[in-house]
């Protein structure tokens, strides 16, 4: 079933009105059959691979927790035999939690990542294996990693296991986060999503708007200036067409991206359930790392709980640490965390997609890291060389331009065919234009309506970055004013959206991961 | 109960906005003069109507039958509508006149689907009111509910026209702007474009034909019982095409429309007692008639509906002075052209 589709708004309306009308204790079961009619309808039988995820980590949880009650009392043991015995314990326990993990993440590599080792095994055997064409279960790469650490957090004592496998599968499969995340924890998506809400029309009503609001920048932004960055993408322009391009695609994927999280916020707050935040205002960061932290921010917090940390204590990198401690410099400060900053982005890039584009997407963040790091102490000399003020305005627009600058260059890579093909089309900003901005499938009238509602945007955005709740403002204001800004967004969407006859509007770039 | 009321009133709003933009933002199509201003006929003023698809615009001019006999009629007519959509658009015809026969054209039984738009076309410029949703909720149709919506709210599917609007979009599709339509729906042509198989395209007798879908043949089904319950004749047309006709559709519906009690007329096994010559009497290659094909074929049928049907000459008939007039703009029309009578 695709977000922008009828039957998808009227599935979370439906389900939503159905949601309160039922008693308490069951209202839980009404979300888990929307999930199952959401995934079933567009995933027919492939929807058994999520089952079999929902399968396995249900009793990977009661092994571990059944493992952790039968625990032997270590007390009355010598001191070897403790060894030992703790070891063997430890090692039970972990045999649950990997044979758990490989499971799903097989499961992920089989369908996803087939082709790209067929081809690596092909070029360095000289092998001839025929590739494979499967097809992907919606979401597997979202609720992969929310298995993973569904697991990962029972075995590290964070919570005990669900006993109630339905609940389970309620979580894994909650159908708003099915095509582009956010990538949730089970102990805060649970206690919002099992525990009965009542209904509250305020909150309703601002749920809608969050919605129209997402489409919004689906419909009206995203797909739009689509069609500039497909077309000169997809050809051999030169000049400022590619420039503009280059911005455009950051401006798609930003609104698209964070469009579709605003409908999951808004879907998920109509039941009264908070999923976690994504976006956090990027494009005001002031450096790569901030960048990270608030875009895809539960990507970004997934990699860092389940691979930086548990990698950052491995007993490879306590050598590396213990070896470069004596130093005082900035490689060695750089050194304690390359190899995990490494391991993250690498898995970052590879779960982008299934080609070396992509590793290389991921190392190239990797590297502006690492210079980060090294570069430093040269920049801070720098500024107090030429006493500039780094608490001012003018230097905190420079860190977001420079930043913004490394994230559209990143993001070229990212839309590129291929890693060298990113440079060569970059390359063309310097060959002479060979058409004109309003030869590129816009109209003066697209630009106009685009720039308008980047406006809005950056205005709302601003607000939010000062602690403004936009949708409570407008609560506050009387009903005629109100009534007007509903119905300029609600006309917004419908007259400008690129939807309708003609129009190929439910395909989302991170619904394909 | 206080937010329910809130809710109802801006979803109010919403409608209305949506029912105001409508005529605003889509198109203005050939079927805005013929749709609309067959509701400018004076009532009880029309003797036939011919429902049907481009060739009854192209190919049949009720001035012309007029002329000949005096019997009025009406081309409400639009481009590559199937039977299905017919159906409609003569149960919304029949809202505002009376005639004692109907003449459906066939055309895509046997072959086209109907585009989006061409529905659109035809659906729009009629009001919404229960005909209209009877229509949309056509299981012929296999409308989703966007696609209903879009029915309901022509705004919804014509929306990224936004761009193109202008003063003249305000007004255009009002049917108080909609002139009176003197030519009566036909579409006056005088390009010729000759047929390259119109001596042979109704010759292979080895041929076997088949509906595409049932949908077609039961909406004719229907079209006859309403007009049956009207007291109304009903004629089944096959117009002159070279390229959509052949011997095994005229043979297949003979054999149909007997089943079926229906009466039938095939102008494509008539062409010599009609005169249609395939290299003058085209606009387009044997497709569609031109006004020189349109000429023969009117009188023809001028003649038919004077021997089949009991109608009236209303050529005296001072009610009908509009029409008198209309054959005098019609004959200057064809003066202009050079068209001969």
């Amino acid at each position: 079933m695709d977000f922008v589709s009828v039957n998808f708004i009227l599935l979370f309306l439906v389900s939503s009105i159905i949601y309160y009308l039922f008693p308490k204790k069951f209202k839980w079961i009404v979300l888990l059959i929307a999930n199952i009619i959401f995934y079933i309808s567009g995933n027919g039988f492939i929807s058994l691979f999520l089952l079999g995820s929902i399968i396995t980590i249900y009793i990977g949880g009661r092994v571990l927790d059944k493992l952790e009650s039968n625990k032997p009392s270590f007390k009355d043991m010598d001191i070897d035999t403790k060894k030992v015995a703790k070891k063997k314990f430890k090692n039970k326990k972990k045999l649950v939690l990997l044979l758990t993990i490989f499971a799903n993440l097989g499961i992920l590599v089989v369908l996803k990542y087939d082709n790209f080792l067929i081809s690596i095994f092909n070029s360095i055997f000289n092998f001839n294996v025929p590739y494979k064409n499967f097809i992907l279960p919606l979401g597997i790469s979202y609720y992969t990693l929310e298995a993973i650490s569904y697991i990962a957090d029972i075995y590290n004592g964070k919570y005990k296991g669900e006993k109630n496998i339905f609940k389970l599968a309620l979580y894994l499969s909650f159908f708003p986060l099915m095509v582009e995340g956010p990538i949730s924890r089970y102990d805060e998506l649970s206690v919002s999503l099992y525990e009965p809400h009542e209904y509250d029309f305020t909150k309703y009503k601002d749920a809608i708007i969050l919605i129209i609001w997402g489409y919004l920048k689906k419909l009206v932004i995203a797909d739009r200036v689509g069609i500039l960055v497909d077309n000169v993408f997809n050809n051999n322009y030169g000049g400022i067409v590619v420039i503009l391009a280059m911005v455009l695609y950051v401006v798609q994927i930003y609104t698209e991206f964070s469009g579709c999280m605003d409908i999951v916020t808004g879907v998920s707050e109509l039941f009264g359930i908070k999923v976690p935040r994504n976006f956090n205002h990027p494009f005001f960061s002031k450096s790569i790392d901030e960048f990270w932290r608030r875009w895809h921010i539960t990507l970004g917090a997934w990699l860092r709980d389940y691979i930086f940390y548990p990698l950052s204590i491995s007993n490879l990198n306590m050598k590396i640490i213990t070896k470069v401690s004596k130093y005082n410099n900035v490689f060695s400060k750089l050194l304690t965390t390359a190899y995990p900053l490494l391991i993250v982005w690498l898995t970052m890039g590879i779960w982008h997609g299934a080609s070396f584009k992509y590793i290389l997407y991921g190392l190239y963040y990797y590297v502006l890291m690492v210079l980060g790091i090294l570069l430093k102490p040269i920049g801070t000399k720098i500024i107090e060389y030429c006493k500039f003020k780094t608490n001012v305005f003018s230097y905190k627009l420079f860190q977001m331009f420079r930043t913004t600058l490394l994230v559209t260059i990143g993001m070229t890579l990212f839309r590129s065919k291929t890693f060298i093909g990113a440079f060569k089309f970059m390359g063309n900003i310097f060959n002479t234009s060979t058409k004109s901005i309003f030869d590129m499938g816009l109209s003066g009238k697209d630009y106009a309506l685009v720039a308008i509602m980047l406006v809005v945007i950056f205005i709302i955005s601003l607000l939010g970055e000062l602690g403004i709740d936009v949708r409570k403002k407008i609560d506050e204001q009387n009903i005629i004013f109100r009534y007007v800004i509903y119905l300029v967004l609600v006309f917004s969407l419908l007259t400008f959206g690129l939807y309708g006859y003609g129009y190929d509007a439910s395909s989302f770039i991170y619904g394909g991961f | 109960m206080k937010n329910v009321i809130k809710v109802i009133i801006f979803l109010l709003i919403m409608c209305i906005i949506m029912y105001i933009l409508s005529p605003i933002f889509r198109p203005h199509w050939n079927t805005d003069v013929i749709i609309q201003g067959y509701t400018k006929e004076k009532s009880n003023s029309i003797d036939v109507l011919f429902v049907g698809d481009s060739d009854i615009y192209a190919g049949i001019s009720p001035v012309e039958i007029y002329k000949n006999s005096g019997i009025t009629s009406f081309d409400y007519a639009s481009a590559a509508a199937t039977n299905l959509l017919m159906y409609h658009m003569m149960k919304r015809a029949l809202t505002y006149q009376t005639p004692k026969v109907v003449v459906m054209d066939l055309s895509s039984i046997f072959g086209y689907k109907e585009g989006e738009t061409n529905t659109h076309r035809a659906m729009d410029p009629t009001p919404l009111d229960k005909l209209k949703l009877e229509f949309v909720n056509d299981s012929g149709y296999h409308f989703d509910i966007g696609n209903k919506l879009t029915y309901i709210f022509p705004y919804l599917r014509f929306h990224d026209r936004w761009d193109e609007i202008s003063s003249n979009d305000f007004t255009k599709n009002r049917t108080k702007n909609i002139e009176y339509n003197s030519l009566k729906g036909f579409e006056f042509n005088t390009e010729v474009e000759a047929s390259t198989n119109g001596d042979t395209y109704m010759e292979n007798k080895d041929e076997t034909a088949d509906f595409i879908e049932k949908a077609l043949p039961n909406a004719i089904l229907k079209a006859k019982a309403y007009c049956d319950s009207h007291n109304i004749k009903f004629l089944l047309l096959a117009m002159p095409d070279t390229s959509a006709w052949s011997y095994a559709k005229y043979e297949k519906m003979t054999s149909w429309a007997k089943e079926n009690n229906i009466d039938y007329l095939d102008t494509n096994v008539l062409l010599d007692e009609i005169g249609i010559d395939y290299n003058t009497d085209s606009k387009d290659g044997g497709m569609h008639l031109n006004v020189y094909g349109a000429t023969k074929l009117s009188k023809y049928l001028s003649n038919y509906l004077s021997t089949h049907y009991e109608l009236e000459d209303h050529r005296n008939d001072s009610y009908y002075n509009n029409w008198n007039e209309d054959v005098e703009s019609y004959n200057q029309l064809l003066e202009d052209n050079n068209v001969s009578d």
